[in-house]
């Protein structure tokens, strides 16, 4: 260590309060639904190499994901030589450490007089960055060209005057630019908040100490997960996993994991992962690291800082050209599906080997949905973008939680006045599914059914959801969770059953839309679960008599 | 005879008491231990103590002004009584479904909080209202009897009403919240257009249902101590503290128990603000650092900074409150280190029992309290006036043995170590309330108030850059006063909303109107003469598109298109002042429209104590470690009674005193003002 422990703990807490200040900047001003409800956004601090140093606590795959995008900026677009105060650098290039389109960047170097001393970054998810569908979600793209517009780093702000000609040149590429360029705005404000915030820190500990503070940071966070990695037995653990299909071809998606834990190191091996596809599931290797870091530190040790630190004893083999590792022009919108598999597929790796660490199979998904109106009524056209969760997978001790964001995203949803209040659509159920989760010692958690009527004259319909073939999986003896699905006019006497990946589904005024997400899988066999549990359950109606008949054999009385 | 009001603040260890003689000015404090089985016991018990100490004569008791944290403690300790719940058929899991975002990214067996009221005790029936507030089903009053059915077999004692949209038309929700209380007359019944008429169905469903479930137990509570204060002072009229500062009549809190949430430290931050009235610094930081927590509030030019998005247990409840920044570092946290060695200190706390090491009564992981101690600054034998004695030796081996062994400190270094991050947590806390709101700290005075926070103040203001520490002169009872300070109080909201050319006299003038007249008639309810009602309205509004408003103070009397052109510019100046951009050019939406009725109780003012002798002697010396001085310094320890006003003293030194222990800093320097408050320049 170069700085006494105390200072230490002083400063790392202040740079994720600067983290912390820079999203609540971010929350408050900005318009779309998707950053100010859903909370699709990130931000970060990190030293002038790149190292992501701090975070806010939102979305963990923006965030692992940040800085191999800022790394390569500097090593291929924008040498750090060429940065100078006031400027701000923005991008969403899935293919130089982006994720997908929708996700913009914006970085800002920090420089006290001629020094850098730091990095700020943010990342939101915008309603709309163009291509062939409203949303950007087009579930037929077949190349990355047809998702929208790709922005390589380039200069957003340059030496504190706005380049106005990028916003322009953004604004005619993307439809609902009052949302999506207020949102930009308010990225940029919330980076000149973390400006402040870390010349603050300069002021009362200098910037060689800051930067002592920050590689100890580093390395603290290294040894931490060494530390614990010495902890896990040393051997070779598999799992595969499946993704049901990519929407265009009928065939499920094999994601292939072979971990190897050594004395201080951790190995994922993604060979015999499924060849890449002509469909937009595909995960760059920035979406494969961040969803494999995050699979790791949560099941490891969650309390450890996530910083730059901890990817360090983690190496990942991912060959090019499969669905983990994805070569342009590959469309990848809908990458989630991939990296939901994987933490997954690691979760079940590990199983026998920290079995009080993981959890079974939770939904699997960022339930994506868009719907969206054509402008053909009496109303502007317009896109409501919006994620909806299932259920998570027991664990060793405990149920599942039902209807709770999991795994690599972290999102709220959308209060359904706030929607009634913008959009023409009348919500008619939003409630827990009876009998979603999986039975088990520990039950699966309940996935959400929520019905959406249309009532604007025409529009269309846009969805990238999983699991609706492959289920949940149950862990030792647990039942796996229900699976997902999608109907149309559920309550018609026939209504339509709509694929996972639906894509430029017409609806017209009246049309009722209802989602029905995954439940997680059980814990342990369902014999051994609590009576009270099991009371309590058909109580709340969470599981039905029937059910609770098959499952664990109950004969009680039905309250 | 003269006027008397009495404060009342139960806490988990000491029910406090503050008498006020309104003539004089005269302030008496007295302290009886809490008792958890019998509240109203130890109530009656210290407003005896109190009107004996003082010497008063119960009869000139006029005002009972009582802060309880009677609903937090049953909302944390989730012995809330049995509620139901009816909503919207087809959204009676919005308050379970909650927001699902989870507050730890990386946590997999985190837990969610469980619903305040269970899903077996939650009902739908067919009723709906559109976003722009037409009905397009109407509640059927032939089906509610199997409602009523149901609901007299789940055994709830109250039942909260929230419809989707009642926040814009409340007609089917208080049509069915009628019904209910006809059909289940034992039943305590809660709509949600009585409690918060503001937009998004999830906040809201959880803020009544906090609400119904506190009603019987706030109902029994108050029906118990009632009677037995009117018996013992019966001229007195008995007020109860909200979170927001203002406080409520009997009545008032059976209906409305939920805005009693943050009671207790509410009494605190009002004790700041009173501060400002009487010395005159109009910009305070409060930070009252008790056993297990310390609780952070602002006075930005006079005026208490409030929140309309509070929660409770990962609970949100929507009514505005005084922004309470609230963490868990207090005087009985435990210092512990991780698996890297990275020194910590709490949440986790010792509490009163088994307390700290130097208790002896158990404790074995040392806390801030054994800090203190082993650096000499408090001392062993004086400790809350002499009633309990301390042990050193102890405290140093549990500091020596948990912390300083493994990073080869001494238990000093330690122990100043535990300081120092024990002050870090806080100044984040402090931070968060002032800086990222904007305000400047070179602009603040820090209040330091509770057991713990003289003992931190001064270290904790240099750290963020605030000049002066203000110790106010009986920092451990400061909430207790700042009871018998509150006014009568009452908010209302309607959301609203309308867009740019709409935002006109026109539109918003009857709707402020309306909101005025619900004032009015709520204090005349309350018994509050004309004369002392005061009504302050203001507005939320946002740049359209935007989901989080800013609050804008609207201006009295008839509004005509001049004075809205005046609130919108103010909009777009504090836009700026919060968020370091504005965008004048942009639509701006007004959402909600506010008014906060007052009856003004007419507090007297913070009595000045004139100018008294410049002496103070220090009563004895005794070694005190400050990493400043690189290690033990031999300090004067002074006794806050031979401080009057006007004396002075430079620091390092030590002020003594019954219910708190003070800490002045080498190169900084004390004195007195005329209120007797202590102030501390802490030097930059």
């Amino acid at each position: 260590m170069r700085v006494d422990p105390i200072t230490f703990e002083v400063v790392n807490n202040a740079l994720i309060g600067v983290a912390e200040q820079m999203a609540a900047t971010i929350l408050r001003t900005s318009y779309s639904t998707v950053i100010r409800e859903m909370l699709d956004y990130s931000t970060a601090v990190f030293d002038p190499q790149g190292r992501i140093i701090s975070q806010s606590c939102r979305i963990p795959i923006h965030l692992n994901s940040m800085s191999r995008s800022l790394r390569t900026t500097l090593d291929e677009a924008i040498p750090i030589a060429d940065w100078r105060p006031g400027d701000i650098v923005v991008t969403n290039d899935p293919y130089k450490g982006g994720q997908h389109l929708p996700d913009v960047q914006t970085f800002l170097p920090v420089f006290a007089g001629d020094d850098l001393v730091a990095i700020c970054g943010t990342l939101g998810h915008h309603l709309d960055i163009g291509g062939m569908r409203p949303g950007s979600y087009a579930g037929d793209a077949i190349e990355i060209y047809q998702e929208g517009l790709r922005i390589p780093p380039i200069k957003l702000v340059e030496g504190g005057t706005m380049n106005e000609r990028v916003f322009a040149l953004i604004e005619a590429n993307i439809r609902q630019p009052a949302m999506t360029i207020g949102d930009l705005r308010s990225q940029v404000a919330a980076l000149e908040i973390g400006r402040k915030g870390v010349l603050e820190l300069v002021e009362r500990y200098g910037v060689r100490q800051l930067h002592d503070c920050m590689d100890d940071a580093i390395a603290a966070s290294e040894t931490r997960l060494r530390t614990k990695l010495k902890e896990i037995p040393q051997g070779t653990y598999e799992a595969s996993y499946l993704v049901d299909d990519d929407g265009v071809v009928d065939e499920p998606i094999k994601i292939m994991t072979k971990i190897t834990i050594g004395d201080e190191s951790i190995h994922v091996d993604f060979s015999g992962t499924d060849r890449q596809r002509r469909a937009p599931i595909n995960a760059t290797i920035s979406s494969c690291e961040s969803a494999t870091y995050f699979a790791v530190l949560s099941i490891l040790d969650s309390t450890i800082p996530a910083n730059y630190g901890v990817y360090k004893p983690i190496t990942i083999t991912a060959p090019a050209g499969t669905v983990v590792n994805a070569q342009p022009p590959a469309p990848v919108v809908g990458r989630n599906a991939i990296t939901h598999t994987i933490v997954n597929a690691l979760m079940m790796a590990l199983s026998h080997v920290v079995p009080e660490r993981i959890t079974a199979g939770y939904y699997g998904m960022s339930n994506v949905y868009i719907l969206s109106g054509d402008g053909t009524g009496d109303r502007p056209e317009w896109i409501l973008f919006d994620i909806e969760v299932g259920g998570g997978g027991a664990r060793q001790t405990k149920d599942g939680l039902d209807c709770y964001s999991q795994g690599i995203h972290n999102l709220a949803n959308t209060p359904i006045e706030m929607i009634e209040m913008t959009y023409p659509l009348r919500f008619t159920r939003y409630e827990l599914i009876p009998d979603s989760g999986g039975a088990g010692k520990y039950r699966g958690g309940l996935g959400v059914r929520r019905d959406i009527e249309f009532l604007d004259e025409s529009g269309s319909l846009e969805t990238q959801f999983d699991k609706f073939k492959v289920a949940p999986f149950g862990l030792f003896g647990g039942e796996p969770g229900a699976t997902g699905q999608l109907l149309l006019n559920p309550d018609q006497p026939t209504p339509r059953e709509l694929p996972s990946k639906t894509m430029h589904c017409k609806l017209r005024r009246g049309d009722v839309l209802s989602i029905r997400t995954q439940g997680g899988g059980g814990y342990g066999p369902p014999a051994e679960r609590d009576g009270a549990a099991i009371e309590r359950d058909l109580r709340e109606r969470k599981v039905s008599a029937a059910a609770a008949t098959r499952a664990y054999g109950h004969r009680g009385h039905t309250p | 005879m003269s006027a008397v009001r009495i404060g009342i603040d139960i806490g988990g260890t000491f029910t406090d008491i503050t008498v006020l003689q309104e003539d004089s000015g005269e302030i008496t404090i007295a302290k009886v231990p809490s008792r958890h089985d019998d509240p109203a016991g130890a109530l009656i018990e210290a407003v005896e103590r109190g009107l004996s100490l003082a010497e008063v004569d119960a009869r000139d008791v006029t005002l009972l002004v009582h802060g309880t944290t009677l609903v937090t403690n049953a909302v944390l300790e989730n012995k809330l009584p049995k509620a139901a719940l009816v909503t919207t058929e087809g959204f009676h899991d919005v308050l379970e479904i909650g927001r699902h975002f989870r507050p730890d990214m990386y946590d997999l067996l985190q837990d969610k909080p469980e619903p305040v009221i269970p899903r077996e005790r939650r009902f739908g029936i067919a009723e709906r209202t559109m976003a722009d507030g037409a009905v397009t089903v109407e509640p059927d009053q032939g089906a509610l009897g199997a409602l009523i059915d149901d609901l007299r077999e789940s055994e709830a004692e109250s039942v909260a009403v929230c419809f989707l949209n009642s926040f814009v038309n409340p007609t089917n929700e208080s049509m069915v919240r009628d019904w209910l209380k006809q059909g289940l007359p034992g039943l305590h019944v809660s709509a949600s257009c009585d409690v918060c008429r503001e937009v998004r169905e999830f906040e809201r469903t959880s803020t009544v249902a906090l609400n119904a479930a506190a009603m019987p137990l706030v109902a029994r509570y108050l029906g118990e101590i009632t009677p037995r204060v009117q018996a013992v002072l019966p001229n007195a009229k008995i007020l109860l503290m909200q979170s927001s500062g203002g406080s409520l009549t009997v009545a008032a809190a059976r209906d409305l128990p939920v805005r009693m949430l943050t009671s207790g430290p509410a009494g605190g931050a009002l004790a700041v603000q009173r501060i400002d009235r009487a010395t005159g610094q109009a910009n305070l930081l409060g930070v009252d650092m008790g056993g297990t927590s310390t609780d952070i509030s602002l006075v930005h030019k006079g005026e208490l900074h409030m929140t309309t998005e509070g929660s409770i247990a990962d609970r949100p409840v929507k009514l505005p409150m005084i922004e309470i920044n609230t963490i868990g570092a207090g005087a009985g946290s435990i210092a512990w280190l991780d698996t890297a060695k990275g020194l910590h200190v709490g949440p986790q706390s010792a509490g009163a029992s088994p307390g700290p090491v130097a208790y002896n009564r158990g404790g074995t992981e040392p806390t801030v309290t054994d800090a203190n101690l082993v650096l000499g600054r408090l001392h062993p034998t004086r400790f809350a006036g002499g009633q309990m004695a301390l042990d050193v030796e102890s405290a140093r081996s549990a500091l020596a043995r948990a912390i300083g062994e493994p990073l080869t400190l001494s238990a000093e270094e330690a122990a100043a170590g535990v300081i120092r991050i024990a002050n870090a947590n806080m100044e984040r806390a402090v931070r968060v309330s002032s800086a990222e709101k904007g305000f400047d700290p070179r602009d603040l005075t820090l209040v330091a108030f509770g057991g713990a926070g003289p003992m931190h103040g001064a270290a904790l203001a240099k750290a963020v850059g605030i000049p002066t520490v203000l110790i106010p002169s009986q920092p451990g009872v400061f909430s207790a006063l700042g009871l018998v300070m509150s006014d009568i109080r009452h908010d209302f909201v309607q959301t609203r909303t309308a867009r740019d050319g709409d935002i006109t006299a026109a539109t918003l003038g009857p709707l402020f109107t309306a909101l005025d007249a619900e004032g009015r008639e709520a204090l005349t309810q309350d018994g509050i003469a004309e004369a002392q009602q005061v009504l302050r309205r203001s507005a939320d509004m946002r740049y359209l598109g935007q989901a989080y408003e800013v609050n804008v103070p609207v201006p009295d009397g008839p509004l005509d298109d001049a004075a809205i052109t005046g609130v919108i510019e103010r909009f777009h100046e504090l836009h700026r002042q919060l968020y370091a951009h504005n965008h004048p050019d942009k639509a701006v939406e007004f959402v909600s429209g506010r008014v906060t009725a007052i009856g003004q109780m007419n507090a007297p003012p913070m009595r000045s104590l004139g100018n008294g002798a410049p002496q103070a002697e220090a009563r004895e010396h005794r070694p005190v470690y400050f990493e400043e001085s690189g290690g033990f310094v031999e300090v004067g320890i002074y006794e806050r009674t031979d401080l009057g006003p006007g004396c002075e003293f430079d620091g390092p030194a030590i002020v003594e005193q019954v219910d708190s222990t003070v800490v002045v800093h080498p190169e900084q320097r004390a004195s007195v003002d005329t209120f007797g408050n202590l102030l501390i320049s802490v030097g930059g």
